[in-house]
């Protein structure tokens, strides 16, 4: 084949390769003009950002937090799409790929010559020249993918934003009251921290990922209220909401709970406290016989308390003298006698650390059963009161560990030790699952009981009428003066049309309210205690959209007015 | 002689290789008797190969005769040389009716050729002469041809002229008139060469033997070599770079830079277009190319337009450079061309 024929069947074939030579350099540049205008859309949009951001947070205005990276996310979206609809011809791209590596034209030349239907000899050497070009050079080298040089001023204007988003803002821009509020908040943070930590632990324990999840966000809030990054409004929404989930995930475990487990624990308080009386009084008994009389009069004393003690605490403290009289006289109590207080307590919903020890104390015991190492007199008096103990949660929904203390029993009966240490510890793990729901469930109300404390302050106790006054500093027989409740109205109202989420053009009845209530005197509800609730139901109300626009200003407004008679009562 | 046109690309390669040897060949025999000057050298060669005049301007001394002289010599072409003076007539170049008496005893008018019947005509300090023996050229430069006494004679190609001129001497000159400037393909500064060129120049011409340039091309290699250089390719967009740079260097054009538009009468002719698209095929051959480039048109722009601006007053008395307009317009041409956007 002649050269020239080689030329002709190259020159043929031209077209197609200088358009795949130039489609790769033309991605490259689609690529590098994302990475552009996303970088300086990103400049744009954090600074704007930054500075708005900036001015809702010296107002006070809430915002979605995370509405700036939003609308970043989108800017980057956007340049992506912008930069692969950008009109890139062919002849720029050549010409632009002849300037950047210095080909003289060679590439921009031959796009025009290769549409020539008959090009002559010169215009077919550029074709087939910048070919060759074209299949050496790589797209990189033409159009290297880098960071353009806005990319610093980009950088700083993120910088800004996330400053200005996450840092708090100095106390110098911050009024009285708001460096007042961030004060209190921080107070209030320092309280919660442990019940979030308790609850983070409790979550743990029982698996539940919605717990754990709930826990997390709680000491993440502890952590920005420390540090001051949230303003009143933002920190008592995310705490309105987090207590919303606490309740949710509190429901959930008190739901694992026997439902007759307070009868339970009541039938098992009583019976601790026959079980100690009767303790007491024989140990009393034994030490009058071995003469030591003043054990015996402790012993007579400690049965006394016993028969008047009124909860399961206190005949905790009991059992544990009686423990300590026990083993001065060296006699044997057969069951502990706190074991039964305990899972009273435990049943009850009460302290959680009392009943795990308690249930350590009956493990080891059954483990001593398994071993054999108790006399068949120990073994028959604990038979008993394991059957008694069986006997009284046989009617409550942990049947199933009465049955198995039954078998227990029945089993230390017949000399069987290791099957009956077998049973009691079944028994004993049905009861420590159950322990931990109630964990949970006790973390949780803690928790949120702390965050209710914690937003009660946006609305209540600061306002009272007496001053500044804490809640447990306000007496119980507070003058109708620190008192208020609501008075029926005897305004009809008005007819008037405003804009509401359910029918937004249709009537709503209105009443205009202004100054002091009239009849504070009829009224036995303490201020401090209705506030708080009345704010947060109508901030709950106004979050929700509930409350027209139109009248948000009103609902503000009255709440505000309250605050300024609280300040005024304090100067 | 015109050459074949050139229809395949083994056909462009070939003639493309042969253009370079010969350009090299000329450049290496100049070289021997020229030292330094390469900008000077190979824009005399454009000019050459484009078939088009030079006027060259510097002081003297600095070789802008030898340099025309040498050309010559390497091109095996005929060459005449026309000091120009005051005193000149147009009839002194372009040549006279004589009598002449016939051995018959008859007596009869006869054309007597001027210097201007060869192929490189040297005119040296051209602006010494009268407009009206300047003009004597025009003719000439433009048509290839002499008018006398109504009859015209063509002249033989390739018809070059290389004229030069002192930019110092203004007393007792004539300035080139616009018309014959414009004639000019290129104008090339001679500058003042550096201390190693000086050394050099030292050492050759005051030695026991003078350098002297071979013959590397004859008349026939020249013309086909020039038909060659005008077959080269030139796509559109770096046509249009010459135009809007031709565009720009007029003060009513939108992208004229400012100071065109303070400081330039007139600006270039279409001849300057024409200059820079001749010569930037020229280059890129002799670059190995066989497209015309941008790069090739801006290393053009100086010696193809400098000549073709006409300053107004205002221009003349703040001493503008024509070269630092040209290189502003340049830019904003240049800055105009479509980018892509990253």
């Amino acid at each position: 084949m002649t050269a020239e024929a080689t030329a002709v069947i190259n020159l043929r074939a031209a077209p197609r390769r200088l358009r795949r030579g130039l489609r790769s350099l033309r991605l490259r540049v689609r690529l590098q003009l994302a990475i552009g205008l996303a970088i300086g859309g990103a400049a744009v949009v954090s600074l704007l950002a930054a500075l708005v951001v900036l001015g809702l947070r010296l107002r006070g205005v809430w915002y979605p937090v995370l509405l700036p990276e939003i609308a970043l996310g989108a800017v980057a979206i956007l340049s992506l799409a912008a930069a692969f609809i950008w009109p890139l011809p062919d002849r720029m791209i050549a010409a632009n790929a002849d300037r950047r590596l210095g080909l003289r034209d060679r590439i921009g030349s031959a796009v025009q010559f290769v549409r020539d239907e008959s090009p002559s000899g010169m215009e077919q050497a550029t074709i087939l020249d910048a070919l060759r070009h074209l299949g050496l050079l790589r797209p990189g080298e033409a159009f290297p993918l880098g960071m353009p040089g806005r990319a610093k001023i980009a950088g700083l204007c993120l910088a800004a934003l996330l400053l200005v988003q996450f840092l708090p803002i100095p106390a110098l821009l911050l009024s009285k009251q708001e460096r007042e509020e961030k004060a209190e908040l921080q107070e209030h943070a320092a309280r919660i921290e442990p019940l979030a930590k308790e609850l983070e632990q409790a979550a743990l324990k029982t698996d539940d990922e919605e717990a754990q999840e709930v826990a997390r966000e709680l000491r993440k809030l502890v952590q920005q209220l420390r540090r001051g990054q949230l303003d009143k409004k933002r920190a008592l929404l995310a705490m309105a909401e987090l207590e919303e989930k606490l309740e949710r995930v509190e429901r959930r475990a008190e739901q694992a709970r026997p439902k007759t487990a307070h009868e339970a624990a009541e039938k098992l308080r009583r019976a601790a406290q026959e079980s100690l009386a009767s303790k007491a009084r024989e140990l009393a008994r034994q030490a009058r016989q071995q003469g030591d009389q003043r054990a015996a009069r402790q012993l007579e004393h400690i049965a006394q308390q016993a028969d008047k003690a009124p909860d399961a605490s206190e005949l905790q403290d009991l059992a544990e003298q009686l423990n300590e009289k026990a083993a001065e006289l060296g006699a044997s109590l057969g069951l502990p006698p706190e074991v039964l207080s305990a899972l009273s307590e435990f049943f009850g919903g009460g302290e959680l650390e009392l009943s795990e020890e308690a249930l350590r104390e009956l493990e080891q015991m059954s483990q001593e059963v398994a071993q054999g190492s108790l006399g068949a007199e120990d073994l028959e008096l604990l038979a008993m009161e394991i059957e008694q103990l069986s006997e009284l949660l046989s009617d409550t929904e942990l049947a199933e560990m009465a049955e198995l203390l039954k078998q227990a029993a029945e089993c230390m009966r017949a000399g069987d030790a290791r099957r009956a240490g077998e049973c009691l510890g079944e028994a004993l793990g049905l009861c420590q699952g159950r322990l931990g729901q109630l964990g949970l469930a006790g973390a949780c109300r803690a928790g949120r009981l702390g965050l209710a404390q914690a937003r009660r302050f946006g609305y209540g106790s600061r306002y009272g009428r007496g001053g500044p006054m804490k809640q447990d500093q306000i007496p119980p027989n507070a003058p109708p003066s620190m008192l208020f409740a609501p008075r029926q109205s005897d305004n009809p109202g008005d007819l008037a049309r405003v804009r509401a989420q359910i029918n937004p053009q249709g009537p709503m009845l209105t009443t205009t309210e202004k100054g002091a209530p009239t009849k504070v005197t009829q009224s036995r509800v303490p201020y401090y205690e209705v506030i708080g609730e009345y704010s947060k139901a109508a901030e709950d109300a106004m979050s929700r959209e509930e409350v027209p626009p139109a009248y948000r200003g009103t609902v503000r407004a009255y709440f505000r007015a309250l605050q300024s008679d609280e300040a005024a009562a304090e100067e | 002689m015109s050459e074949a046109a050139i229809t395949t690309e083994e056909q462009a390669r070939q003639q493309g290789d042969r253009f370079r040897q010969l350009v090299e060949g000329l450049k290496a025999e100049v070289g021997r008797v020229i030292v330094g000057m390469e900008d000077v050298v190979e824009n005399t060669l454009i000019a050459l190969l484009s078939n088009g005049h030079v006027l060259l301007e510097g002081v003297p001394g600095l070789g802008k005769t030898l340099l025309v002289r040498t050309l010559s010599e390497a091109l095996d072409l005929k060459f005449a040389r026309i000091q120009f003076t005051p005193d000149l007539m147009p009839a002194d170049i372009t040549g006279t009716m004589v009598l002449w008496e016939k051995p018959t005893g008859e007596r009869e008018f006869e054309f007597q050729p001027g210097p201007v019947f060869a192929n490189v005509v040297l005119a040296d300090e051209i602006n010494r002469a009268t407009p009206k023996t300047q003009s004597a050229l025009l003719e000439a430069m433009q048509e290839h041809s002499v008018t006398v006494s109504g009859t015209s004679r063509q002249l033989d190609e390739p018809f070059l002229v290389f004229a030069t001129q002192n930019p110092i001497e203004m007393e007792g000159t004539y300035p080139l008139p616009e018309a014959q400037l414009d004639r000019f393909l290129f104008k090339v500064t001679v500058n003042y060469p550096s201390l190693a060129e000086l050394h050099e120049i030292v050492n050759r011409t005051t030695g026991h033997e003078i350098p002297h340039a071979r013959k590397a091309a004859n008349k026939e290699e020249i013309l086909a070599l020039g038909e060659v250089a005008r077959q080269v390719a030139v796509a559109e967009h770096v046509q249009d770079f010459a135009l809007r740079l031709v565009l720009a260097t007029h003060p009513e054009d939108e992208q004229a830079p400012d100071s065109v538009k303070q400081f330039v009468r007139y600006g270039s002719s279409p001849r300057g277009g024409q200059a820079l698209i001749l010569s930037g095929k020229v280059r890129a051959l002799m670059d190995q190319r066989f497209n015309v480039s941008v790069d090739d048109l801006r290393a053009s722009a100086l010696p193809a337009l400098r000549h073709r601006l006409l300053l107004n007053f205002e221009g003349r008395a703040e001493g503008v450079n024509p070269d630092d307009l040209i290189q502003e317009a340049v830019g904003r041409v240049a800055r105009s061309q479509e980018d892509v956007p990253v």
